[in-house]
């Protein structure tokens, strides 16, 4: 079994899951962060819509099935007054614990970066996990690539960049 | 509890939902609910990316479709709508990464974001 190399606390956002999910490196994350997670954040994960009968979207399958890998909160901390309960308790816990927040939406982590928080977005994390070794730069391409379309054309070119420079100092 | 509505069609809509139903074999009163229920969400989910895609608040536009805010994230995904937007902080992020793992590597690479003249 290999072993595990030391992990950097992160907390999750709802946005972070559901594009890392999409960029096919949430199960990744957990090579290189001790994902915590906030109640709000796993009960907006795991919600079902009001009235319709019970279907699990895949990025909620994937979390509950990795769900014993990922630290549940237990520290409570009062939320935010503004966003959203997953959001507003995700930065408030991160301030409190002094760990990196994953999240992928900008006016939150344009928030918590003013609070001095680390903030990570899903196409940092890809650029991280190709330059910590986790994945390939051919896999790092291929999964920016599933998230294009739903990343702003600027921040997609930049990840590229930086995998040019990776690449070049292989 | 149940509660009656009524609408007024034309007769050519009425002309397409007789078409249907005979297609279908659905019971009528059955078929009006469902294409009610239906259209009601088709409307609130496309009123939310309206708002969204002006205000780029996933929280609101997730009660303004009537769902979770995660199903929503993936609703906007799946149409291939930007979640994450401009202005960037790609540089700033693996800067920070980079201190929080000690990888200099990544370091050298946040200085190759960085946009020209920043």
């Amino acid at each position: 079994m290999t072993e595990r190399r030391d992990r950097i606390p992160a907390v999750l956002d709802t946005s972070f899951w559901v594009l890392a999910y999409r960029a096919e490196i949430a199960a990744n994350c957990l090579d290189l962060f001790d994902i915590i997670v906030p109640k709000a954040v796993a009960q907006e994960i795991m919600a079902g819509e009001a009235g319709v009968v019970a279907r699990e979207y895949p990025y909620a399958t994937l979390f509950r099935h990795i769900q014993h890998e990922l630290r549940m909160s237990d520290v409570e901390v009062a939320p935010l007054g503004i966003f959203g309960p997953g959001e507003a308790e995700a930065i408030a816990l991160a301030a409190q614990l002094g760990a990196v927040l994953l999240i992928n939406e900008r006016p939150g982590a344009q928030y918590a970066r003013n609070m001095g928080l680390d903030v990570a977005t899903v196409p940092a994390v890809i650029v991280l996990l190709r330059s910590q070794g986790v994945i390939s730069d051919r896999a790092a391409r291929r999964k920016l690539g599933l998230i294009a379309s739903n990343t702003a054309p600027s921040i997609i070119e930049e990840a590229f960049r930086a995998l040019d420079a990776l690449r070049t100092d292989d | 509890m149940l509660t009656t509505k009524s609408i007024r069609l034309t007769e050519e809509e009425v002309a397409q939902l007789r078409e249907y139903l005979e297609i279908s074999g659905d019971v009528e009163a059955v078929a009006l609910r469902r294409a009610a229920v239906r259209g009601i969400r088709e409307l609130r989910l496309a009123e939310a990316i309206r708002v969204y895609l002006e205000d780029r608040d996933a929280e609101y536009g997730a009660r303004i479709a009537g769902l979770p805010r995660a199903q929503f994230l993936h609703v906007l995904a799946d149409k291939g709508i930007s979640v994450l937007d401009a202005p960037s902080s790609l540089a700033t992020e693996l800067e920070a990464l980079a201190r929080c793992f000690g990888d200099e590597r990544l370091a050298a690479a946040a200085v190759e974001v960085e946009p020209a003249g920043a």
